[in-house]
């Protein structure tokens, strides 16, 4: 055959373009997954400067999320300082001389978290205060309190006497007795709306607390995992549902990538073994592959009217942008670099990274995605989290 | 009859429209850097303004294009400068 003559020419072509994008792109993508799973210093401080760029100084404000929803950016508002704070715990942990800067800016990310243009989205929406109605049992506030708290606990770690430690112990006093007293062992977010994402933060926030205190928690998040495994997670696939109905606890909503992916990693602080079963479920299957680049799908092949909403981010050829970002983390957290590797190409590939200076920052994640980002990408095994005598294991 | 093209400037002429992509590229991603311009990934999604969330799909759009196919449409495009420019080895 003559190469040179048109049609064999084309044809030589195609075949070195489909040859070329299968094997190049996700594997430059992913050159630098190795650092990453294991937690590079110089990288993961980039990370963090980039982070604490959008934070530092006036900081943000909802003007800065354009949504088209203000509760949706309020949502983003409170999760940008939350994860900013959750990362900056977790890298002082991987690298115990940031302990002073971290506890610094963590409590620059509670003390915004508490003013009221923050949590303004969860009063609007409750009609009445997160933290002046602590007392209620009715009036849950499962999203702003348990993310909330779990920022509380890895402070707390770290700084045992900070100035939010007596907080601490009053919101998880109060999340405790507000689990034991509903019927479905979940807490509403809103009014009547419950997610058992948000509940895996509101108990994954309590097992810190037991991390952080030596309190005991361990009988109530027992028998919390285990209600949870009985009617919250999907009995074939074991993925977690991403709403269900109140007070009842049915299943309204289906089990979902974005949920089961964050519900993993808010786990790992509380019952890790349940964290590494929601992960080896979305591996199972969610995890799929194109041209090389990893993705996590938000949905179950086949489901019916699968939908893009704020939880699952854009959905591209079934693969979710949100649960392919949160499943980073699981990926991390129980040991499975070769899923991590893919799912990192496609993070890093379509998080457009740009480098200033020392900072690290994702263009397409801007604020709430860096943020997002950091705290996934510093997550570690459970075994490496400080344990005080006395709590739950 | 038409002088065939030398390597060095059919190459040129092949590769033109991958490098003026990644240019585009690159502008898009200071332009988005510098004016926010672009929703976070995270946050995108029908609620999002049309404008801003054509600006987020589109910046997306094009990352996957330059991402996943242009080394490989670079690599097709240099093959197919070695073999339009009839190189020696391949008249042999």
């Amino acid at each position: 055959m003559r190469l040179t003559k048109p049609v064999p020419r084309f044809l030589a072509c195609l075949l070195v373009f489909a040859v070329v994008s299968s094997t190049i792109p996700w594997r430059w993508s992913s050159r630098h997954a190795r650092k990453w799973y294991e937690h590079d210093r110089e990288l993961e401080l980039a990370l963090a400067d980039g982070v604490s760029d959008w934070i530092e100084g006036d900081g943000l404000s909802r003007e800065n999320f354009t949504t088209g929803s203000d509760l949706f950016d309020g949502e983003w508002l409170f999760g940008t300082y939350l994860m900013a704070g959750i990362g900056y715990g977790q890298l002082a942990l991987l690298h115990p001389d940031q302990k002073s800067t971290a506890v610094s800016v963590m409590e620059r990310c509670a003390a915004r978290i508490l003013d009221d243009d923050v949590r303004a989205f969860d009063s609007a929406s409750w009609k009445n205060d997160p933290i002046e109605t602590l007392g209620s049992l009715d009036d849950h506030h499962a999203a702003y309190l348990g993310y909330f708290n779990v920022l509380l606990g890895l402070l707390r770690l770290h700084a045992p006497t900070n100035p939010y430690a007596e907080l601490h112990d009053r919101i998880t006093a109060s999340l405790v007795r507000r689990i034991q007293h509903s019927e479905s062992m979940l807490l509403q977010t809103y009014p009547a709306e419950v997610y058992p994402v948000d509940n895996c933060a509101v108990v994954g926030s309590i097992g810190l607390h037991a991390r952080a205190t030596g309190a005991d928690h361990g009988a109530l998040i027992s028998r919390w995992v285990s209600n949870c495994r009985k009617h919250y997670l999907d009995a074939e696939t074991g993925l977690l549902y991403q709403a269900v109905s109140h007070p009842s606890g049915t299943p309204v909503d289906f089990p979902r990538g974005s949920g089961t992916a964050l519900g993993s990693f808010f786990m790992n602080f509380a019952d890790p073994n349940l964290s590494a079963d929601l992960t080896e479920a979305m591996r199972e299957n969610l995890f799929g592959s194109v041209l090389g680049f990893g993705g996590m799908r938000e949905y179950m092949p086949g489901a019916a009217f699968p939908r893009v909403d704020i939880d699952s981010g854009p959905i591209l050829l079934g693969y979710g942008l949100s649960a392919t970002g949160f499943a980073l983390s699981g990926a991390t957290t129980h040991s499975d670099y070769r899923t991590f590797r893919r799912l990192f190409a496609t993070a890093w590939g379509a998080g457009a990274p740009m480098r200033r200076g020392d900072r690290l920052n994702f263009v397409t994640g801007a604020s709430l995605g860096d943020s997002i980002l950091f705290a996934m990408l510093t997550a570690h095994a459970a075994d490496a989290l400080p344990q005080k005598e006395g709590g739950t294991e | 009859m038409k002088a065939p093209r030398t390597f060095k400037r059919e190459l040129l002429s092949q590769l033109a429209a991958p490098l003026v992509i990644l240019v585009v590229d690159r502008v898009l991603h200071q332009v988005a850097a510098q004016t926010g311009a672009v929703a976070s990934v995270f946050a995108a999604g029908p609620h999002v303004p049309p404008g801003k969330l054509l600006l987020t799909v589109g910046f997306l759009g094009v990352r996957f294009v330059v991402v996943a196919f242009i080394p490989g449409f670079i690599a097709a495009r240099i093959v197919c400068a070695v073999l339009k420019a009839r190189c020696l080895w391949i008249q042999k």
